[in-house]
């Protein structure tokens, strides 16, 4: 290489170094911590075994879980507000989620906007203050199992259900045939036992008693702010004095299949949200809260 | 300025590592000093906040890298990466400006909009992408 053309090429380094280095300056000095980070719980919580192709509206439980565990991990981040609109999920996803909020040393504010109801009240319950809009929709602490059942409908076609357990109780719950007296006295025993869990969960996390309204209505936000479901009746700008915080938000990667996956949702959900609802989620006994 | 020697059309590989080696002196020269900002967002964390200087430093990242192909490439008609790989920018027409250093590089901006600017190479098969075609420049494997 010529000298001279050397010579050239160390200034354009140098002048393009220098000059990045002082502009860079300005940015490298602006204050990243004391982050509040948003974490959205859009849609109903499940496990991830329930997170399938045409659930667009599910969100994973463990995905909540790897967020809330980054935040608590990330110095720079002060406080967690969990973003609630959802209407509830399996009993043990909303568990999960519950309990690693208490587990979090960082202050967690849960803010309910249109919907957080029955495991996402249970969710938010487990936060250091609950925030809502007045006509939110929250409370529903109640169980529910209920599922479609067809032997009504095969005896009319001739469809048989074929019988074959080794034990009495295998098939309780099947949606092929009617529950005997017995076997529904098991599952409402089950249901109750499980509500009772998520009421007296829900009660020590609020620190009030909340048996009384623990049948599974919802209430709306200023219903709730008056039984003391909730603390606090706002919107985003009022919620704890945040408005000159430096607000993040986890956003969740998405690759190819995940687009996809997305991608063929919508169209399951434009061609058979009625079949999708009807025949594959509630073909059997699935209990959520 | 004259050619001596021309060995014309230049290999596309040689295009390739020039641009790659380039890139790298770019990420030393240019994006290392804002290691330090790029250094708060090493997860998805999705930054309302900071969106606005995110968005901002990376157009003056993605300017200043334009700015070095176009000034190499007028003061010296190469940039290092072409320097060391032996290729050579020259004029169609005339002596090479400036603004033709600037149009030529202009879709170095991002790695896609060159990607796209480069097919004319695979499909035209004359060595030249559509803003060397615009800025009436061309690569060429020579001498000057």
């Amino acid at each position: 290489m010529e000298k001279s053309k050397f010579l050239k090429f160390i200034i354009v380094i140098l002048v393009f170094f220098l000059f990045s280095y002082f502009v860079a300056k300005n940015f490298n000095n602006i204050d990243f911590t004391d982050k509040i980070v948003f974490i959205p719980i859009n849609g109903v919580i499940v496990s991830e075994n329930s997170a399938g192709v045409f659930n667009e509206n599910n969100i994973n439980s463990n995905e909540i879980i790897n967020y809330l565990n980054r935040a608590n991990e990330d110095n720079t981040i002060k406080a967690i507000i969990l973003e609630i609109n959802s209407p509830g999920g399996t009993v043990i996803a909303s568990k999960e989620v519950a309990d690693k909020v208490k587990e979090l040393n960082k202050p967690v504010v849960a803010w309910i906007r249109e919907v957080g109801a029955s495991g996402a009240y249970w969710v938010a319950s487990a936060s250091d203050a609950i925030v809502a809009d007045p006509l939110s929709i929250t409370g529903s602490i109640g169980v529910i199992g209920s599922y479609l059942e067809f032997e009504g409908l095969m005896e009319k076609y001739g469809v048989k259900y074929e019988r074959l357990v080794t034990g009495k109780y295998k098939d309780t719950g099947s949606a092929y045939k009617s529950l005997t007296e017995e076997e529904r006295k098991i599952l409402q025993g089950k249901l109750d036992l499980i509500h009772k869990a998520f009421s007296d969960d829900v009660s020590k996390n609020r620190k009030i008693d909340l048996s009384e309204y623990s049948n599974g209505e919802f209430f709306l936000g200023v219903e709730a702010k008056e039984i003391g479901l909730i603390d606090y009746l706002g919107v985003s700008k009022e919620l704890a004095n945040i408005e000159k915080a430096k607000i993040v938000t986890f956003k969740q990667k998405k690759g190819f299949l995940s687009s996809l996956d997305k991608y063929l949702s919508k169209y399951s959900y434009i061609f058979g949200l009625g079949i999708s609802n009807g025949f594959l989620i509630r073909d059997k006994f699935e209990i959520n809260a | 300025m004259k050619l001596k020697k021309i060995v014309a059309p230049v290999k596309l590989w040689k295009r390739v590592l020039a641009y790659l080696i380039d890139e790298v002196i770019i990420g030393f020269v240019i994006v290392m000093p804002f290691g330090s900002f790029f250094a708060n967002f090493d997860n998805d964390l999705f930054v309302n906040e900071f969106s606005s200087e995110i968005f901002l430093v990376g157009l003056i990242i993605s300017i200043l890298s334009v700015l070095y192909w176009s000034i190499s490439e007028y003061l010296a008609n190469q940039s290092i990466g072409k320097a060391l790989v032996g290729i050579y920018v020259r004029s169609t027409n005339n002596e090479l400006m400036f603004w033709q250093c600037l149009v030529r590089s202009l879709t170095k901006f991002s790695g896609l909009l060159l990607f796209i600017d480069s097919l004319r190479i695979i499909f035209k098969g004359d060595y030249q992408r559509y803003f060397e075609k615009l800025s009436k420049t061309e690569v060429v494997d020579g001498e000057i």
